[in-house]
């Protein structure tokens, strides 16, 4: 019998936990602690500590898939490369989008880029990590060394072991001031807690900035995907500067700061919903695409996989040798704790033989190769401990016309807030975290938390299922009453589960007018 | 002819076993040793990670692959009985020859009494233990206390009192562990409470206490604890391990060793149990940091005494499912289920994602407990409060009585 530990980085958020993979003849059967990790001490939260569930998933796709009339055929990778090939080679520059994985590799995102630049020769290169927010300063162990800790947003559920930082330094006596919609689990940490209302973020951040003191002051902002993050990153890094403080804004995904640095940076909403023909997507769940031609390098049969006309199996973060680049910059080793299923290949590998097969030579045999034609410098054996911290940069906040409170009406009387939950991801962190069937055991469906007041006017009991509408859409979903809701503030967490996502219910807004009704579920 | 009972000091008769292990190399010697006669499928141990802060365990089934467990880590906080428990089936189809420190020692006995692990299976040997540091704390403290560079650090140790680094360039730098601690440094808190120096519930104990003269660092004191350790010490002897009687005052050095660890343990839990409180500004205490908790399971997951299938703590009537932070419920069903039993082997609170002080608390609780009931987890095989009551009588009684105080053995 063979059993060891393989060490690596959690898949999901930008924090950059690490865990070990316990590997047991040759599969992954549990994850343990990496107490070795100078990032989390070997703790994590439930997402990384369950993160080994979708590896083995019966959900895995096996095979490659070329779209025949309405339905998606098992293909031999011959044809579906042959089939990439003889499309994408007619369309040119712009027509095609491509979008990386900022859950993946920097090699699976180097390699991608090459892809895009040098063979389809477009500048539409982008990850859901691209929503003009670009901002790292600090490290996440000097949080707990801070005196005064300006927290944006519930980072206790979109970065758990950022959050934990925050709470050593309030234990050794720090100022945390936090900045949310609700009484949220990071508001309850707070020394000082200014309540914005839905949309009213910047304002809120504004009015924080009278109460900021200390000499070592950090400001955090875990950053989702809605169209208001760039809005609330510019009063939060405006606060930052004005009290000279280290500002980071934490990317939601495990590899959203490398995404960015390896130029995954197109805008992400106007890469997805321009008038693109072509698109070649690794990694990420952008809901069905109506383009042309759809190619997608997935793990698992996501909603974009599905329109597809060609869809090619991936290897998931257990089974590639790779990098991720954290929230604070550092470069750390995903390692390889089991061989993918026949027929599975790594991202970068695949995007090479779609180059072969266009003709082209990306000219790497391995990860390490890829890895070392950006950081020359390093090597894995290098950042096989402690990783390597790149320095910091100038920030960088894309200009967007700023946001407001939501205006309610008579038929939304309700403002909906969006915000992470600490049990599920968006987009490309949904697929891998409703794979992970300990997660999905205890959030099996979207759902919306209304306060005791909003649910006694309106007839609702706890178990009750209601319809959230907006005008953007409507979606069926359980309720969950709580003290921490205001009357007339509502929240639906930003995830995707099964056949329902946040987007179709907000199209991308961070906050909404909304109506309620108790439905049978 | 070794029985149980016997001490004795011992020593590899391999020399790359002497080389690469500790104290002349018995330990490593005795493995290989099962290994080879067969009285082991396999050794579960420890060997370094990516450096010497990490400790990862490892199943060795070829004897000449027993040199990558040899030496010590002092920053290994692994606990192996849950390890057993959970990927290899208990020991139940598999005989394994495993190395435990005192916690380890006793959450196995726990894990035992549960039906979880085949003791049958498993030949125990325990490892005298001062206790653990986490890794990183300790690269903190090497650079921040011994002004080292914890990456020139090449070996670390606990002795005299003491921890002890040794650089590449083989200089040594001890400090006190009582003046690390004093300033927040040095070893785990729940090592520091510990008692549990020698794991005498281990087929066969093993340390560097009480080996004195010539054989200093060239020997290994074995306690020989149970009959199938004084058969893995008598087979092995003359073949893989040389002994000797223990000579001049070991045996009195040996005990002295154990008795001041014992009174250091005895302070710390003095002090840290004071800043609990007692009464209701405990549980005010404990009810505030457990409200940071976001319910990632690592404290039930890697906890030797949880070993319910259906956990309570997922049952939605009980505590509510997708809350964060989740209801006191939540930690009292922890409490309630764990606590008679707390080994206090510290993975609830090493492993907590907000640093709350879960092991302090279950062992406080455990003591109490202790004085009230007069069950000591760990210890022996003997049951557990909970097991005084027989599940279905008890069911019966609260029916008939319409009592709602489950385990009412106040008034019988």
């Amino acid at each position: 019998m063979e059993f060891k530990y393989v060490p690596t980085v959690c898949p999901f958020c930008g924090t950059g936990c690490s865990f070990n993979l316990v590997v047991k003849d040759g599969k992954v059967v549990g994850t343990a602690p990496f107490q070795r990790s100078v990032v989390c001490d070997g703790k994590t939260c439930q997402k990384g500590h369950f993160a080994y569930e979708l590896v083995n998933s019966p959900a895995r796709l096996t095979t490659p898939m070329i779209k025949k009339g309405d339905a998606l055929v098992e293909a031999s990778w011959d044809d579906a490369l042959a089939a990439i090939a003889a499309k994408l080679g007619s369309y040119k520059g712009n027509d095609i989008t491509v979008v990386a994985s900022a859950n993946s590799t920097n090699e699976d995102i180097i390699a991608l880029g090459k892809l895009a630049k040098e063979v389809f020769n477009t500048e539409n290169f982008t990850s859901a990590a691209a929503v003009g927010v670009d901002a790292s300063a600090g490290s996440i162990a000097g949080i707990a060394k801070a005196d005064c800790i300006v927290a944006v947003g519930n980072i206790v559920e979109s970065h758990p072991l950022v959050a934990r930082r925050i709470a050593n330094a309030k234990d050794k006596g720090a100022k945390v001031i936090v900045i949310d919609n609700y009484a949220s689990p990071m508001a309850k940490m707070a020394t000082d807690f200014v309540k914005a209302a839905p949309g009213a973020e910047a304002e809120a951040i504004a009015e924080a900035v009278a109460l900021v003191e200390g000499k070592n002051v950090v400001v955090l902002f875990g950053v989702g995907m809605t169209a208001s993050e760039a809005a609330i990153a510019k009063a939060a890094l405006s606060l930052a500067e004005s009290k000279n403080a280290a500002f980071c804004a934490l990317p939601a995904q495990s590899n959203g700061r490398g995404a960015l640095l390896l130029g995954a940076s197109a805008c992400f909403k106007t890469a997805c919903t321009g008038d693109s023909k072509a698109y070649y997507v690794v990694g990420e769940d952008l809901g069905p695409l109506n383009a042309e031609f759809v190619v997608v390098q997935d793990s698992f049969l996501t909603a974009t996989a599905q329109s597809a006309d060609v869809v090619l199996p991936a290897a998931v973060y257990a089974e590639v040798d790779g990098t991720v680049t954290n929230a604070e910059r550092r470069i750390q080793l995903v390692r390889k704790a089991q061989e993918p299923a026949e027929g599975i290949k790594a991202n970068w590998q695949i995007v090479a033989d779609v180059a072969a097969k266009l003709g082209a030579n990306l000219g790497f045999e391995s990860a390490e190769e890829i890895f070392k034609s950006v950081y020359s410098d390093l090597s894995y054996e290098a950042i096989s401990k402690d990783g390597f911290v790149l320095p910091e940069q100038k920030a960088e906040v894309a200009d967007v016309p700023a946001i407001a409170a939501v205006a309610t009406s008579a038929e939304f009387p309700l403002a909906l807030t969006t915000a992470a939950t600490i049990w599920h991801g968006f987009g490309g962190s949904g697929t891998l975290s409703e794979n992970c069937k300990s997660l999905v055991r205890e959030v099996p469906d979207i759902f919306v938390k209304i306060s005791k007041e909003d649910a006694k006017e309106n007839g609702i009991l706890a178990g009750d299922f209601v319809a959230v509408t907006t005008e953007k859409g409507s979606l069926t979903m359980p309720v969950m009453i709580t003290k921490d809701m205001e009357k007339g503030v509502i929240l639906v967490p930003t995830m995707c589960l099964g056949e329902k996502c946040i987007c179709m219910l907000t199209d991308g807004e961070k906050a909404l007018a909304a109506k309620i009704e108790k439905v049978e579920a | 002819m070794v029985a149980k009972g016997d001490m004795l000091w011992a020593w590899a008769k391999d020399e790359e076993a002497v080389k690469r292990g500790e104290c002349g190399g018995a330990v490593t010697a005795l493995l290989k040793f099962a290994l080879e006669s067969g009285a082991v499928d396999g050794v579960l141990a420890v060997k370094k990670g990516v450096d010497i802060y990490d400790a990862q365990p490892i199943l060795i089934t070829e004897p000449e692959k027993i040199a990558e467990c040899a030496g010590s880590l002092h920053c290994g906080t692994l606990l192996m009985p849950k390890l057993i428990k959970k990927y290899f089936n208990g020991a139940k189809d598999m005989k394994i020859a495993v190395t435990m420190k005192g916690c380890d020692a006793k959450a196995l006995y726990e894990l035992a009494k549960r039906q979880q692990v085949n003791l049958d299976n498993l030949i125990t040997i325990g490892l005298n233990c001062g206790g653990s540091v986490s890794p990183i704390d300790a690269r903190i403290m090497i650079q921040e206390k011994f002004e080292l560079n914890p990456d020139d650090i090449i070996k670390e140790e606990i002795d005299k009192g003491q921890f002890i680094v040794v650089t590449k360039d083989h200089e040594h730098k001890g400090i006190k562990i009582d003046e690390l601690e004093e300033e927040g440094y040095g070893r785990r808190l729940n090592c520091q409470r510990c008692k549990t120096k020698v794991p005498r519930q281990c087929d066969l104990a093993c340390g560097n206490w009480g080996v004195i003269g010539d054989k200093a660092g060239k020997a290994t004191f074995v306690e020989v604890c149970s009959d199938k350790g004084a058969d893995l010490v008598t087979k092995a002897a003359g073949k893989a391990i040389e002994t000797a009687q223990p000579a001049g005052p070991a045996l009195g050095i040996r005990s002295k060793v154990e008795g001041a660890m014992f009174k250091l343990g005895d302070k710390c839990r003095t002090e840290q149990f004071e800043k609990l409180g007692e009464g209701k500004e405990r549980l005010n205490f404990i009810m505030d940091q457990t409200s940071r908790c976001i319910k990632c399971y690592q404290c039930i997951d890697n906890c030797p005494i949880c070993y319910c299938v259906e956990c309570s703590t997922k049952k939605p009537y009980l505590v509510e499912s997708g809350v964060v932070n989740p209801p006191f419920m939540f930690h009292l069903i922890r409490y309630s289920h764990i606590a008679d039993s707390c080994v206090n082997c510290g993975q609830c609170q090493e492993l907590c994602a907000m640093d709350i002080p879960n092991a302090l608390y279950m062992h406080a609780l455990q003591l109490e407990m202790q004085d009230m009931f007069g069950y000591e987890p760990g210890v022996n095989l003997d049951l557990p409060i909970l097991s005084l009551v027989e599940e279905p009588a008890e069911r019966k009684r609260l029916n008939d009585t319409g009592d709602d105080q489950i385990f009412n053995i106040f008034t019988e």
